[in-house]
């Protein structure tokens, strides 16, 4: 799996790959958002993120 | 130098269990992960990146996985094994060593047993080394639950661009031990009340850079056991 948190400032763009499938995306985060978002997504899984979106 | 020989085996099993006979020692007293980075495959870690950064196997001595963060202060790279499998217990020793180095200090850096997260710098749990300055100091951890159940103590420096490695041991007591380049360096005690990882971790390494330049971290070997008696 690849989390990947692109950009600077508050204008990242956060992307979670497993393998070519694209899990999630969300852009416009600040870095502690991106990270957290992942961190839910790691614990709760990515489909429960899709869900809420 | 002479050797010693078995011709007949070596069995670490009682005579009466199922493994008596085996001629090795039972490889089921432990579980554990060994990777030399002589192969790599990313679909075997979680990888968290912040700016660009593809962890690859490179060309050296001993196979070496190298991963270099791109060039903005603060961009990382952290890869933790999926899917985590080492808890801790009490009764059952661990151990981990790593042999890596990082191109330049001035960088942050983390490497051992943590809980899988997007921040490997300041986990809820795990024990592991960190390096955040630019002196290399290391500071070996053992946390459960963040802050409220923190214990740390210094235990090795860094050399950039110099590998070295670093260990710990788990007693399976009260006590885990710190080492670099196989001298104790560091103790904490009173682990197992307070201190002892309550949740799940795995391998987990990877570094950040502290200025707008690449960093580095090569990784030569990881390897990590607990006990299983």
């Amino acid at each position: 799996m690849q989390i990947n948190i692109a950009g600077t400032g508050d204008k990242r763009t956060l992307t979670v790959l497993d393998g070519a499938e694209v899990l999630l995306e969300a852009d416009g985060l600040k870095l502690k958002d991106a990270q957290d978002l992942a961190r839910k997504g790691l614990r709760e899984g990515w489909d429960t993120l899709k869900a809420k979106k | 130098m002479s050797m010693t020989r078995f011709p007949n085996g070596l069995s670490t099993a009682a005579s009466k269990f199922p493994m008596g006979a085996y001629t090795h020692p039972d490889p089921t007293d432990e579980h554990g992960y060994f990777n030399d980075y002589n192969a790599y495959a990313s679909t075997d870690w979680t990888i968290t990146v912040v700016g660009t950064s593809t962890p690859a196997l490179v060309a050296g001595d001993g196979g070496i996985l190298g991963i270099t963060t791109s060039a903005t202060s603060g961009d990382s790279s952290f890869l933790q094994k999926t899917i985590a499998s080492f808890s801790f217990e009490t009764g059952k020793p661990a151990w981990f060593a790593a042999r890596f180095k990082v191109s330049t200090l001035a960088t942050t850096m983390v490497i051992g047993l943590q809980v899988i997260d997007t921040t490997p710098l300041d986990v809820t749990d795990g024990i592991y080394f960190l390096s955040t300055t630019a002196t290399g100091a290391v500071t070996g951890i053992c946390r459960k639950n963040a802050s409220t159940g923190s214990t740390s103590v210094a235990c090795g420096t860094l050399v950039a661009d110099t590998y070295t490695e670093l260990a710990w041991y788990w007693d399976g007591k009260d006590t885990v031990n710190f080492y670099q380049d196989k001298v104790q360096t560091g103790s904490v005690t009173g682990v197992a009340a307070s201190y002892l990882p309550d949740t799940t971790c795995t391998v987990s390494f990877g570094v950040q850079t502290d200025s707008a330049n690449a960093r580095t971290m090569s990784v030569d070997y990881v390897h990590t056991v607990k006990s299983r008696r």
